[in-house]
């Protein structure tokens, strides 16, 4: 199964959620006969049920087709399935690296949206020729004339010969076949060159353990090749290589242009690095390439059991997940009010919540997450710069010189009717407006807002605000200096750590507040009142005060009751593992789950 | 298995349940069914077998101090019955003088016709079902008597049994506290020594429940349910009913004896379909249950000779548990010594540190030798228990 390199295609496909990547995915599969129709599953690349339901792309995946197209020739097409979200926003630029072109799908019903924008962008600047293609052509709702407007006006690319699809129905996918092989270059590279390969995503397999995805660009690579990581400063041997039709196709050998795995019985992804370049131990290439950059956690939270006992359980399975995941970090954390947990860095916040998902739902674990944070550089007055990973460590303010905290540059594309809204929640968080262009009907805008704010609740607000029109994405630019102060969270005027968070001091009175009017509606009533306050050292700046309950006894109880009272009070024994004691008080650990989440209407 | 009954036993109570109503009520979630025909002798048969089951396993010399017919509705049992199962419980057991044997009855005058024969059988206390006073509220709840039918019932009542008792039903879907007080008034004048009161639970597998789920039925708030609770607590104090249960109120001497073998953790037997039993014997606490449907129950009888699903041992911590809960439903404090026969190792299963707190802030009395609820602990008892135990 060699084919020459001029009749290779290597492309990758953009789109944002929902806009149809996976389904249009499956119908090329189809199409060019990759699995047969009982083999079909919906969302073939998505194997993580996470990844099915959410319709997101975690891990990036290939898949080759063979495919006659019209001119008589066999093309060897490289289907590159990369994360669309920005968190993954570096998976995406390797997964891009490793292509020639792409395809920007664009759903006919709904337009371009920011996170689209930042693909093609990164695309653009990989050189990729772009093919547009204008999905969910056959709904009623659908807009072509309108979508190929706003492609031209906002990303300027030309999509007058854009193709239009349905993914669903499969319209249009023989001629964007007939594109990809026409439109898009074959790869450049030489074979006869030493081995230069690019590491583009790595994952665990029970059977095979670390499986690379890897792009030669210059050379062959064989099994039983002594491999040399040049980053990861490490040689391995090369055990199995071959391709994915989407099944796994041992093929022995991949040559310069070509996608596919590569095994070298690692045990750990950590020992690989996603942009990492490989060549042969004993005939380097001449310089690695370029790009490589460490992943670096942006956000932060700590995660408990609910049940204590758990505690083992939740660090076998934060092991398990970090098998696959090299940039999900994680430390033993003890709180006072939460137990023995983990404080854990992700890329940003899809990145939390699907670990926290994963967490729940595969190694069935009851967590309760903090409220997420960002790092914070504390200088000291003696010039040394320590990083906050966790409020609770904030060391005492009269140490402190300054606290710098990360800023980044969104880009917000919203309809009109919702601008003034969403104007003032940039405002409100502190934003600083770059740019506010229109694009038809919509209004692009550019803001550097500081991250601590996006974290809370900003993206549920947005989403809000908008009526789920806005979209958003984001990159980190800088560290500035921001007068940050740490705000404590008492009841019945204990500090409950978990709570305990920085914010900016403009901020304190409107977070204080909606912290506890929150936690007022969510601590259920108790036999006593309950004074709830945000405080900023020992200055309270917001107070509510739950009243006590009035009445709740059965009315009435005999003795066939008595069985089933005795197992109703054995559940609530049980169910008080689930509650927090601060004093007298007994929090329940879906209040605290319920009062850190973001998004609220407040 | 032939069981001594325990030394220090202090007599036990048999309820007898009678499945059957001639409607379901649309609050009611008890064992209760509607039967077109009864075969009555089988019924009585079925009584009678299942009180000899019971009899092999409690000693004659044990002492029954009340019997309390329960239901469903068992003012429409035949007299007979009730005269036979009364009978049938005196050959096997020592009765004692002064027993108390209670019927529920409905007050529509089918049944109040009865209370001459039911009194002649050994009834000597009833407990009426009347719920309200307002007829709006009686056709509200599914009852299928009237206000005046009620009062009748009551003054019948009086001419034959020594004790009556009523129940009324409170906290109604847009019941304000002026309403409930003549309501309650009212009933105090009827009154003859003791009364039930209970506030309107929702209860799940009942039609409210479905109602009261689709939005169609409003319960009174906590704060609102809290306030005529209180409310009623002071008139009944004012009218010398001492509140000495959660929901049971009585002057004098008409405490419900048999209703206080529960609430003290005392013996008891269940004959009938779904009733419970808690038995000591030998120094083990057994919890006894019967089949829930009445045909099962009665051919369990037939062919195995008890109706009896499984008796069940109870260990230590959960007979403490179940004499607390009950316990403190009571206005009588809960000795300690009580609660070491049930489990000598039962301080550790407190949280004494929790106890000491409830106690500062006025939930529990301030007892070196017992577990007391106060009134304001009392009607705040569902988030006491889970706190007081370990």
């Amino acid at each position: 199964m060699t084919t020459e390199q001029k009749n290779i295609r290597n492309f990758a496909i953009i789109a944002h959620i929902d806009h149809g990547k996976s389904t249009l995915a499956d119908r090329l599969i189809q199409s060019c006969d990759g699995l047969e129709d009982r083999e079909m599953t919906e969302q073939v690349l998505d194997n993580m049920d996470i990844e099915r339901e959410r319709g997101i792309t975690i891990k990036s995946q290939t898949v080759r087709l063979m495919h006659k197209a019209s001119d008589g020739v066999e093309y060897q097409l490289n289907l590159m399935d990369t994360p669309g979200h920005v968190d993954f926003a570096y998976e995406v630029s390797r997964s891009l690296a490793s292509c020639e072109g792409s395809l920007l799908v664009v759903d006919a019903t709904q337009g371009v949206e920011a996170q689209t924008l930042a693909n093609v962008y990164q695309a653009i600047d990989n050189n990729h020729e772009i093919i547009p293609v204008i999905n969910k052509v056959d709904l009623p709702a659908a807009d072509v004339e309108r979508v190929k407007e706003q492609i031209e006006d906002v990303i300027g690319i030309d999509a007058s010969n854009a193709i239009e699809v349905s993914a669903k129905t499969g319209i249009g996918i023989d001629d964007l076949l007939e594109a990809i092989v026409t439109r898009l270059p074959a790869p450049l590279g030489d074979k006869t060159k030493p081995l230069k390969a690019l590491l583009i995503d790595s994952w665990y397999d029970a059977y095979l353990g670390v499986v690379i995805l890897l792009r030669v660009f210059d050379g062959v690579l064989k099994e039983k090749d002594k491999l040399r990581f040049i980053n990861a400063e490490a040689t391995h041997d090369a055990d199995r290589v071959g391709v994915f039709t989407p099944k796994q196709v041992q093929t022995t050998v991949l040559s310069a242009g070509e996608l596919g795995y590569l095994t070298c019985a690692i045990k750990t992804i950590s020992e690989t690095s996603i942009g990492d370049t490989i060549t042969h131990e004993r005939n380097l290439c001449d310089k690695p390439l370029t790009g490589f950059k460490p992943s670096v956690p942006m956000v932060f939270c700590s995660l408990f059991p609910v049940d204590a006992s758990d505690y083992d359980k939740l660090r076998d399975s934060l092991g398990k997940l970090a098998l696959n995941d090299a940039s999900l970090h994680f430390e033993i954390e003890s709180s006072t009010a939460l137990g023995l947990g983990y404080r854990c860095g992700f890329l940003g916040l899809l990145h939390m919540e699907i670990i926290q998902e994963r967490l729940e739902r595969e190694f069935n674990l009851d967590l309760i997450p903090t409220a997420p944070s960002v790092v914070y550089h504390i200088y000291m007055n003696d010039g040394k710069m320590i990083e906050l990973y966790n409020p609770a460590d904030m060391p005492d303010v009269v140490l402190i010189d300054h606290i710098e905290e990360p800023w980044i540059k969104a880009t917000i594309l919203v309809p009109d009717d919702y601008l003034g809204g969403i104007l003032k929640l940039c405002q409100e968080r502190r934003g600083e407006q770059i740019e506010l262009t229109y694009v038809g009907s919509r209004a692009m805008l550019v803001y550097r807002l500081p991250l601590n704010e996006i974290v809370f609740d900003f993206y549920d607000r947005l989403k809000s605000i908008s009526r789920g029109y806005a979209s958003f994405d984001y990159e980190i630019s800088s560290y500035d200096e921001g007068d940050l102060v740490k705000m404590n969270i008492l009841v019945n005027a204990e500090p409950v750590d978990a709570l305990a968070m920085v914010v900016h001091r403009s901020q304190t009175e409107r977070r204080g507040r909606q912290l506890c009017e929150r936690l007022k509606d969510l601590i259920p009533k108790q036999m006593f009142k309950i004074a709830i306050q945000a405080a900023i050292g020992g200055k309270i700046i917001a107070r509510e005060t739950l009243s006590a309950l009035r009445k709740d006894v059965t009315a009435k109880c005999y003795g066939g009751d008595i069985s089933r009272k005795r197992k109703l009070l054995e559940k609530q024994k049980k169910g008080k593992k689930k509650m927090r004691q601060y004093g007298n008080v007994e929090i329940p650990q879906t209040a605290f789950i319920a009062a850190l989440k973001m998004g609220d209407d407040k | 298995m032939v069981l001594t009954p325990s030394p220090t036993a202090a007599g036990f109570g048999i309820y007898i349940h009678w499945p059957f109503c001639l409607a379901k009520c649309p609050y009611c979630d008890f064992n209760s069914h509607v039967a077109d025909n009864i075969n009555q002798d089988n019924w009585c048969n079925s009584f009678i077998k299942e009180i000899e089951y019971h009899s092999e396993k409690i000693e004659k010399k044990q002492v029954v101090t009340s019997i309390f017919f329960g239901g469903g509705t068992p003012s429409l049992m035949p007299p007979e019955t009730v005269s036979a199962i009364i009978e049938a419980i005196k050959k096997y057991w020592v009765v004692a003088t002064d027993v108390e044997i209670t019927l529920e009855a409905n007050p529509t005058s089918v049944e109040t016709n009865k209370f001459n024969s039911f009194a002649k059988a050994g009834i000597n206390r009833v407990s009426i079902g009347i719920q309200s006073l307002r007829d709006d509220s009686l056709k509200f709840l599914g009852r299928e008597h009237s206000a005046i039918e009620a009062i009748n019932a009551l003054n019948i009542a009086r001419d034959y049994f020594n004790r009556t008792s009523f129940d009324l039903i409170y906290a109604r879907p847009n019941q304000t506290i002026n309403d409930w007080e003549e309501e309650l008034e009212q009933a105090l004048e009827l009154a003859q020594g003791h009364l039930s009161l209970y506030q309107l639970t929702i209860e799940k597998g009942t039609q409210f429940y479905t109602l009261h789920q689709r939005g169609e039925l409003k319960t009174p708030s906590d704060e609102e349910s809290g306030l005529l609770y209180e409310t009623t607590q002071k008139i009944m104090e004012n009218a010398g009913y001492s509140a000495y249960e959660v929901s049971n109120y009585a002057q004098k001497g008409h405490k419900s004896q048999h209703n206080l073998v529960y609430w003290r953790y005392g013996d008891y037997i269940g004959i009938g379909p779904g009733a419970h039993g808690r038995i000591a014997i030998n120094g083990n606490k057994y919890a006894t249950r019967a089949h829930k449907a009445p045909n099962i129950w009665q051919e369990r009888i037939s062919m195995h000779g008890t109706g009896n699903h499984d008796d069940i041992l109870l260990t230590p911590e959960e007979r403490v548990m179940e004499m607390v809960l009950m316990g403190l439903r009571l206005f009588e404090p809960l000795l300690f010594t009580e609660l070491k026969q049930e489990n000598s190792n039962f301080k550790a299963m407190m949280n004494w540190q929790a106890i000491e707190n409830l106690k500062e802030n006025g939930l529990l009395a301030k007892r070196q030798d017992a577990l007391q609820t106060t009134i304001y602990g009392r009607q705040r008892l569902e988030s006491i228990l889970p706190v007081i135990f370990i």
